[in-house]
């Protein structure tokens, strides 16, 4: 099964099982989680269930498209229920099979591997799911967002589509990787791993990524002043990929690093705090 | 009349490490029940996979053994009145469910409040399926996991979701109830066997039972396959695998129904780093690399997977992809690290914060080096401080190199690895390998004098850094594992027969540290001074030393660690002798005869008695053994000469009075005690020792 078919047949898998499905985040994030459908609806007492596709943008990871495994940019395929029900493991093996992973022909585990965003105030308990030894899902119990328990608890499965798209079709780089029926995943996306990567590590410019970590706080905390949660959130997903960028180009100085993070967290706390208010009034 | 009890917690997967400790937690926290009940059993075994633990009890008890108690009632002087039992004890006796009692069974305690009226009873016999309903939840919620989570609408919290409750009493179920749910008498079976519901019988035939199921509860039984299956599959290569691999119980606990398989890998990945060949297999594939009898890595792992029986070789082969996979990626750092000389990376390390107060590393690489190169002088090893130094000033260089950054483990042995491509010898590059040696108690430890150098600088460079700030470890809260590299101290010192002054080299440690932070110098040694010596205690006592040669041996001197160890060994050898138990009490009488006593000087002309003479000309005889072996570090010796003075000591007390009235005399006494006080105090303070009168033979 090709890499778009997966995604296709994956989100018809939870759409028949009650998931919202929305489209990827329109800003840079690192993970799944800092979708807004994510890092916002989980901290309600309402239920909700959803799905969706998000690439994850990691600069430190970039590797030129020179590494057969990773990337500066891939993609999660990221589902959200809530509450978590009690069969959830099994819904997700389901999952697996229904993308034609014969389970009896693999070795499927689920060992200990918890999850912190220490910048949002989240953790959560759960496991890296291992298909004949390669992680293929983080599955985690999101215990607290934004500082505060999580009530119901959350659950997210955050697939690797690359990572499964190798297993199934057995290739031994992501470029090879079938994308649809005619195409790699090396022919739509290399091109843009080695020009990002070379730009995160030598290109972007310093001085300039670290007025804008000035601006964009300055921004998010004139948006929270204004009630303006989510523009005042995606001014935190800004910091957040500044961040990144600095890191990547290894000039987050030293005792800046714990710094920043702090100042991120800050933001994301108010963003967090504002919203779990407004969903009690 | 006796049961068979099994109680079983159905859970998702549990971290594999914290296992044994949740089983064996809820085994004695049940055995303590049992106990505080006074019910017995004839065993009782704990088990567990990775998503179940539980008991298998054998032969409970049914009812607890009746016992009868004392209650004691009002004050004995209102509890009658003319020999008829009063109100109060009427009333007592009515509370407690007892009218009609017979009053003559009644009778009089004293306790601390007085004299009461008290009287027996039959503590009724509860039976034990009472007991355990209601004793149970509680239990089962006391064992708790380090990370306990909540799930659903907010169950728990527990060690993970539960699913299900086996309680069994031989054939029935015991009415239990815990978090919501209801026990009964249906398991499961292994997840990839159906994960489907097994009716439980009798409890003692719940393990074959289970078996059949393709789950083999007891991690006896799983260890015992794995060890089988693993040396049947190194055996068919010509390998060996290691029944004590410190990955073996990790496997036991990752599977309800482990079976070993074997994968291999190409052969040009012998050619990497065997250091990270290794690490990438264990760290990420919890696998098992393979070496021939002839200790050589063989292109074979063994990984365990968690099925019913199957054709495994398909999975295998999936392994090996992923494996091969890995390794690739491996080689690719390697050969990215190799691009790069590694005094190229040297400057990389400006970026790279050790401590916000405490600079980055290629400051504390600085740091390092003016250590080393004070410990090459207080060593005697100065010819070779301009190598020394350059490999002290690459030693951190790997912690820039995309290798370590993925397997930190192997921080110093890649750079060892990668300092092969500068100039520098080879007794060198081993030094910056070795220089996080040793990791563990018994070693290794650096293989040669400049690894030992390396190592204690960078020890000693961390300790008193992060003490100067004031990051000590407290409690069980030791963050930057400076315990650890105290005893690492402490063992290389030992280890290597290394003379050092810690005292001396903690100040130096100290002063390179003024020019980034103020640095309160007597404050920061005095702590330092504690912590090493508290190192230098456990480390001894590690090492067999006990506790009361450690504090005398260190009462006197604590700052070369090496030489304390020789004292200790010494004393350990010699204390079981008589000479020196005599002497060990006499130096003890010595001790507290002269405490408040002033100093005084020995007048040879004030010498009276014979013992006395006896005493003095014996010491003077004693005094030159025991300094020409003293001086050598024979500290053996020097004990057996001191030890010789344990009969003219005797003789000395047991006739001469010390406290006499003539004051001359009296000090020149205390002169004489002082003197033999004072040179034997230069080994240990020998009234520390615990020891008993000896008979002599």
């Amino acid at each position: 099964m090709n890499l778009q078919k997966i995604i296709l047949s994956l989100s018809g898998f939870w759409e028949e099982r009650g998931c919202l499905i929305v489209q990827p985040y329109d800003l840079e994030v690192g993970a799944g989680t800092l979708h807004p459908e994510t890092f916002f609806r989980i901290l309600t007492d309402r239920p909700y269930q959803v799905a969706y596709v998000q690439p994850s943008r990691r600069p430190a990871d970039g590797r030129y498209g020179e590494n057969p495994f990773r990337l500066m940019k891939h993609l999660q395929f990221q589902v959200i229920l809530k509450p978590s029900p009690l069969e959830v493991q099994e819904l997700y093996l389901q999952s697996l099979r229904h993308i034609g992973i014969d389970l009896d022909q693999h070795d499927l585990r689920f060992e200990e591997d918890n999850w912190e965003a220490p910048t949002l105030g989240a953790w959560g308990v759960g496991w890296q799911v291992l298909l004949d030894g390669m992680e293929i899902t983080q599955f985690t119990y999101m215990q607290q967002a934004g500082g505060m328990d999580c009530r119901p608890v959350p659950v997210e499965l955050t697939y690797g589509l690359e990572r499964i798209a190798m297993f199934i079709n057995q290739v031994p780089s992501v470029y090879d990787t079938p994308y649809s029926s005619t195409l790699t995943y090396g022919q739509v996306r290399l091109w843009e791993e080695q020009e990002i990567s070379k730009y995160y590590f030598e290109v972007a410019d310093v001085a300039e990524t670290a007025r804008q970590f000035d601006f964009y706080e300055a921004e998010s905390e004139r948006c929270l002043g204004e009630k303006l949660l989510l523009p005042a959130y995606e001014c935190v997903l800004k910091l957040s990929h500044l961040f990144n960028i600095l890191d990547a180009r290894g000039s987050v100085s030293t005792t800046n690093r714990t710094n920043l993070i702090q100042r991120i967290r800050h933001l994301a706390f108010q963003c967090a705090l504002g919203y779990a208010e407004r969903g009690k009034a | 009349m006796r049961h068979d009890f099994l109680l079983e917690v159905l859970l998702e997967e549990m971290p594999a490490p914290e296992i044994p400790g949740i089983m064996r937690e809820f085994a004695a926290k049940f055995e303590q029940l049992l106990a505080d009940h006074r019910l017995e059993a004839e065993s009782v075994e704990g088990f567990a996979t990775s998503r179940r633990f539980g008991l298998l009890v054998k032969g409970l008890e049914a009812e607890q053994k009746a016992v009868e108690a004392e209650v004691v009632g009002p004050p004995w002087k209102v509890a009658f009145a003319d020999g008829a039992p009063a109100p109060a004890l009427l009333g007592f006796l009515k509370r407690e469910g007892l009218e009609g009692f017979p009053p003559e069974q009644v009778y009089r305690i004293e306790n601390e409040r007085g004299e009461y009226a008290a009287l027996k009873r039959q503590v009724p016999a509860r039976s034990a399926t009472a007991i355990l309903t209601e004793a149970l939840p509680g239990l089962l919620q006391a064992v708790r996991a380090r990370k306990p989570m909540a799930w659903g609408d907010g169950a728990g919290p527990y060690i993970r979701p539960l699913h299900g409750l086996v309680a069994r009493l031989d054939g029935a179920d015991l009415p239990l109830t815990f978090l919501g749910l209801a026990a009964g008498a249906a398991s499961r079976s292994h997840r990839h066997h159906g994960n489907a519901p097994v009716p439980v019988g009798a409890p003692a035939d719940y393990p074959a039972l289970l078996q059949g199921h393709h789950v083999l509860v007891l991690p006896g039984a799983r260890r015992l396959k794995i060890l089988e299956e693993a040396a049947g599959l190194a055996a068919s290569v010509n390998g060996k695998f290691d029944p004590h691999d410190p990955l073996l119980d990790e496997w036991v606990y990752l599977a309800e129904h482990p079976i070993v398989v074997m994968g291999r890998f190409a052969d040009r990945f012998l050619q990497l780093p065997e250091e990270i060949l290794v690490s990438a297999l264990r760290g990420h594939q919890k696998a098992v690399p393979l070496r021939g009898m002839d200790g050589k890595l063989l292109p074979r792992f063994l990984a365990v997977i968690d099925k019913p029986p199957c054709d495994a070789g398909g999975i295998a082969k999936g392994i090996e992809w992923v494996v091969e996979a890995r390794l690739t990626d491996a080689s690719f750092f390697v050969t990215h690290d190799r691009a790069v000389k590694l005094s190229e990376r040297v400057h990389q390390l400006q970026q790279l914060s050790y401590h916000p107060r405490l600079g980055n590393f290629l400051q504390k690489t600085g740091r390092i080096m003016e250590l080393a190169e004070y410990l090459a002088h207080q060593t005697g090893r100065k010819e070779e401080i301009p190598e020394l130094l350059r490999a002290a000033k690459l030693m951190k260089a790997d912690l820039a190199s995309a290798t370590v950054a993925e397997f930190p483990t192997l921080q110093g042995k890649i750079g060892g690895l990668l300092a092969a491509g500068e100039d520098l010898s080879r007794e060198a590059c081993e030094a910056i390998y070795d220089h996080y040696l040793p990791e563990g108690s018994d070693g290794p430890y650096p293989r040669n004098p400049m690894g030992i150098l390396l190592a204690l600088a960078d020890k000693m460079e961390a300790i008193a850094s992060l003490f100067a700030i004031e990051e000590l470890p407290t409690g069980s809260s030791d963050p930057y594992a400076l315990r650890r590299q105290g005893n690492g101290m402490m063992e290389i010192l030992i280890e290597k027969g290394q003379d050092l002054d810690l005292d001396l080299a903690a100040t130096k440690a100290l002063q390179l540290l003024s020019g980034i932070l103020p640095v309160d110098q007597e404050r920061s040694l005095a702590a330092l001074r504690q912590f090493f010596r508290e190192r230098l205690t456990f480390v001894l006592q590690r090492r067999g030393v006990p506790e009361d040669t450690v504090r005398a041996v260190l009462e006197v001197r604590a700052c070369n660690p090496y030489d304390a160890f020789l004292r200790a060994q010494a004393i350990r050898q010699y204390r079981e002798e008589g000479e020196f138990i005599n002497f060990s009490l006499a130096f003890k009488r010595i001790r507290n005869m002269i405490k408040e006593a002033q100093t005084h000087e020995i007048d040879t002309a004030l010498l009276s008695e014979a013992e006395e003479h006896a005493l003095y000309e014996a010491f003077i005889q004693a005094k030159g053994a025991f300094l020409a072996a003293f001086t050598e570090r024979n500290y053996a010796d020097a004990l057996k000469a001191m030890a010789a003075l344990s009969g003219p000591l005797e003789s000395f007390f047991g006739n001469v009075l010390v406290l006499t009235d003539n004051a001359r005399i009296k000090n020149n006494r205390l002169a004489l005690l002082q003197a033999i006080y004072r040179e034997f105090l230069k080994v240990a303070q020998f009234s520390h020792l615990v020891v008993e009168k000896a008979q002599y033979r």
